[in-house]
């Protein structure tokens, strides 16, 4: 990037930023921004239970999914749009399993160690296919080097996320199950196939059977589930950092002139072109 | 001998009683008793596929408390108490004293089914004699120094409000799909 020195300008942290526009237009840059937020990381979660473990129990002579909710969802949506485990009375159906995040804890094993104001680390990856590197007639001829596309992504923030799991039964053995299914499960990476994956691990289940006059009898049993996860924000101290975030590779034409004293002595070389005056590549020979 | 609480006191009381529960006020309830033979249980003391003996329509009075909502981390609950006063002899075998004769014996742990919901028994209360006594356990009417006086005359239980996902009698998984991916 070429510095101008009278026009460009530093920011807060005494970074010089370029006052070419043309570098911070993202016009043509459709590569969406890396971003995951916690929501990805509780989503995972979510993902994970409903299509992976899918935790079971049997009612009958069928096969009952067990629902997940995530914990202390507003009074509306708890009652009003939760039917799959109310009765008409409003009245909670089991069995049933709830998660809600209780901590997120930087992971200091794994500190990026950078000033947020002044980023300067990153991780760097080339896109696959660049759309300035269309195939032309040009290109063949010339032996043009491709263009190629980079993206930066800063390191993210490391955390250990912790969540509190309950699992709701009428019967022990549907907790059994449950807890069977869930155990199995632990120790290994959760999320959507093709997306970001967290490492979920868990210690140890509380069981507990109680028998309350006045109450149903409650079967419950709780876990805590530790995610290892990675947070990358999306927010504006993040993209006044990443105002270059993507670059392209010089794409080189190497042109030569050549005189030859014979015409049927051509140089043989696949980058060199013999051109005329007007620097135009002549024909192909058909 | 005693000069009150004869059996023609006891009989005038039951018909009033009767005509009372059973014409001017009218609200029936079904009683679901557990098939103790038919239902398996497992080391845990449970029964996942429960069978119920068929269900058993008694008039009686019912009384209930407000609906108790409470919030957890699984959101809204719901909760309710109820008490249900049976006339005795309703329940007793057909041909012991006249009708209706219901055959059940009432204990904690039944169902019952009223306003929609399943009541689950936590107590069964028979604490209501007639001039202080119990025919059945009467030393004086069993020895046969005097006649029968008194009566056992109701059975007050008290229940709460159970789940139908625990009773077992109703479909309730059906028509609804949940989730953010509508699994």
């Amino acid at each position: 990037m070429a510095i101008n020195q009278n026009t460009d300008y530093t920011d807060s942290s005494g970074k010089r930023i370029p006052s070419d526009r043309s570098i911070h237009a993202r016009k043509s840059d459709t590569f969406k921004d890396v971003k995951v937020g916690l929501y990805d990381i509780d989503e995972a979660i979510y993902y994970y239970f409903e299509n992976v473990i899918q935790p079971t129990v049997g009612e009958g002579d069928s096969e009952v999914k067990v629902p997940l909710i995530y914990g202390s969802p507003e009074r509306w949506k708890s009652v009003q749009k939760s039917g799959v485990f109310r009765d008409e009375t409003g009245k909670i159906q089991l069995p049933l399993i709830m998660y809600r995040r209780t901590s997120v804890e930087k992971n200091r094993n794994l500190s990026r160690n950078l000033d947020a104001n002044n980023p300067n680390l990153h991780i760097t990856f080339e896109k696959q296919y660049n759309p300035r590197n269309r195939y032309d007639r040009f290109d063949l001829l010339v032996g043009r080097r491709p263009s190629r596309e980079f993206h930066r992504v800063i390191i993210p923030d490391y955390v250990n996320i912790s969540y509190e799991c309950i699992v709701w039964t009428d019967f022990i053995e549907h907790q059994n199950r449950i807890v069977e299914d869930i155990n199995y499960a632990s120790n290994s990476y959760w999320g959507k196939p093709d997306f970001f994956k967290f490492l979920a691990t868990l210690d140890s289940f509380d069981i507990s059977n109680e028998l309350e006059q006045g109450n149903d009898r409650m079967s419950k049993a709780s876990f805590t589930l530790n995610l290892s996860g990675y947070i990358i924000p999306n927010n504006l101290q993040k993209e006044m950092d990443n105002f270059d975030n993507t670059s392209y590779g010089i794409a080189e034409i190497n042109i030569g002139a050549t005189v030859v004293t014979d015409m049927d002595n051509l140089p043989n070389s696949g980058n060199q072109i013999n051109v005329g005056n007007s620097g135009v590549a002549p024909e192909e020979p058909c | 001998m005693a000069l009150f609480g004869g059996q023609r006191d006891i009989s005038l009381f039951r018909t009033l009683s009767r005509e009372l529960i059973n014409k001017l006020i009218d609200i029936e309830v079904d009683i679901f008793k557990s098939a103790v033979y038919d239902s398996d249980t497992n080391i845990y003391g449970e029964s996942i596929n429960k069978v119920y003996k068929p269900g058993v329509r008694v008039a009686c009075l019912v009384e209930t408390e407000n609906q108790e909502w409470e919030s957890s981390e699984f959101g809204m609950d719901v909760n309710q108490q109820i008490k249900f006063s049976f006339l005795r002899d309703d329940l007793l075998p057909a041909g012991s004293i006249g009708t209706p004769s219901a055959n059940v014996v009432l204990e904690v742990g039944d169902t019952i089914w009223w306003n929609n919901i399943y009541w689950e028994l936590d107590s069964v209360v028979e604490n209501q004699f007639i001039v202080g006594k119990d025919p059945e356990n009467d030393k004086g009417f069993i020895s046969g120094d005097r006649q029968e006086f008194g009566s056992s005359f109701s059975i007050i239980c008290s229940g709460h409000q159970t789940r139908k996902s625990k009773v077992q009698l109703d479909d309730i998984r059906a028509g609804f799909k949940y989730g953010l991916y509508n699994e």
